[in-house]
């Protein structure tokens, strides 16, 4: 019996699936976990890589008792996301996309720095990527009496050439979070309008507004086959996804 | 909503119409964490753990690196004063929004 456990706090979260082998509560599978996007650590071939403000700390976790940092790769401050795709880091930093080359995972070699034009203080740049193309959201804040500046947007990124990764379009947004895909639907938060918006990225150099279904205050998200879960910033909400014309919501979880 | 440095709730949503509240693992100081196999990887404050989870009602914690991470002396996502952080009090864990007088550190 298949047995899927999700594993929260409430800025960072991260799904698992167990093989359930007997029917006490004891795990005894292997499970790989898929993080939201907001996170500073992401593990893949038995590798930890944790950003630290202006590091990226690599540290060699096959033996989970002793985790060994093995290297650190040091960049601008301001490095505040982490993905893994195909073989390949994907960073959002407070100015700059990070793309890393990992073919020697102790070893990642820094293939550009895409930098965003002429910002203040960008915050909490998620990275999404799909074959070619990487979807960001960016926050751009000014406190001018708390008014945040409306130039927050998604990204699209043509990321075909990871040297030379390619700004191809733009959308404006609230306030923009977490985001995911399936298919060719793209999930991103806006905390600002209290919406998950939906994109059709069939064709990610004209990705276009699809539709939006409501959910107050989402932060980050987390696609796994035809279930997808939300994180918000008082607990969790639920749904299926198996059709995108006809997304359902299932549970939800409140935390305090 | 404060974020919460506190822990890991750990829920079990075979059914998602249904979920199920398992446990809490208590880690101060938490941001981040992320799991590989039955390990769990976490931050705690300057502290890198990793935690066995295969029985995740009794985990064990398996290492502490210390010095691992650098402590974030100022309020993310905010531009404006704030009172100074001293790191020798311990480690921050929460910015509450209040008045200052004087306050001697900005980011803008």
């Amino acid at each position: 019996m298949k047995k899927i456990i999700y594993a929260f706090m409430l800025t960072a979260f991260v799904v698992v699936a167990c093989q359930k082998e007997n029917v006490s509560e004891t795990k005894n599978a292997n499970a790989n976990g898929t993080s939201g996007s907001i996170t500073r650590f992401a593990s893949h071939n038995n590798y930890l890589y944790a950003l630290d403000q202006n590091k990226i700390k690599v540290y060699d976790i096959a033996n989970g008792a002793s985790p060994t940092l093995v290297n650190t790769v040091i960049t601008d401050y301001g490095l505040e996301t982490i993905t893994v795709y195909d073989g390949t880091i994907f960073i959002g930093s407070r100015t700059a996309l990070y793309i890393l080359d990992i073919t020697n995972p102790a070893s990642p070699v820094i293939l550009s720095k895409t930098e965003r034009e002429g910002e203040l203080a960008g915050g909490c740049d998620p990275v999404a990527v799909k074959n070619n193309y990487a979807f960001s959201t960016v926050k751009i804040i000014e406190n001018v009496c708390g008014v945040i500046n409306t130039s927050s947007r998604l990204l699209v990124y043509d990321v075909t050439d990871k040297n030379n990764p390619v700004l191809v379009n733009e959308y404006n947004m609230n306030i923009p979070n977490g985001l995911g895909y399936k298919d060719n639907t793209l999930f991103v938060c806006d905390e600002g309008s209290d919406v998950i918006m939906m994109f059709d990225i069939t064709n990610p150099v004209n990705t276009s507004f699809s539709s939006t279904f409501p959910l107050t205050d989402p932060v980050d998200l987390i696609v796994d086959g035809n279930k997808m879960v939300v994180s918000t910033k008082t607990g969790f909400s639920f749904y299926d996804i198996t059709d995108l014309n006809n997304i359902q919501p299932k549970g939800t979880i409140e935390i305090h | 909503m404060v974020e919460q440095k506190k822990g890991i709730h750990v829920f079990e949503v075979s059914d998602t119409a249904n979920p199920v509240n398992l446990t809490f693992i208590r880690i101060p100081a938490v941001n981040d964490f992320t799991i590989n196999g039955n390990t769990m990887f976490a931050d705690n404050g300057p502290n890198m753990v990793s935690i066995d989870i295969s029985n995740i009602f009794q985990v064990q914690v398996l290492a502490t690196i210390p010095n691992s991470f650098q402590p974030y002396l100022f309020p993310p996502l905010y531009n404006g004063f704030f009172e100074c952080a001293n790191p020798q009090k311990g480690v921050v864990v929460e910015w509450v929004d209040t008045m200052l007088v004087e306050a001697q550190c900005s980011v803008n």
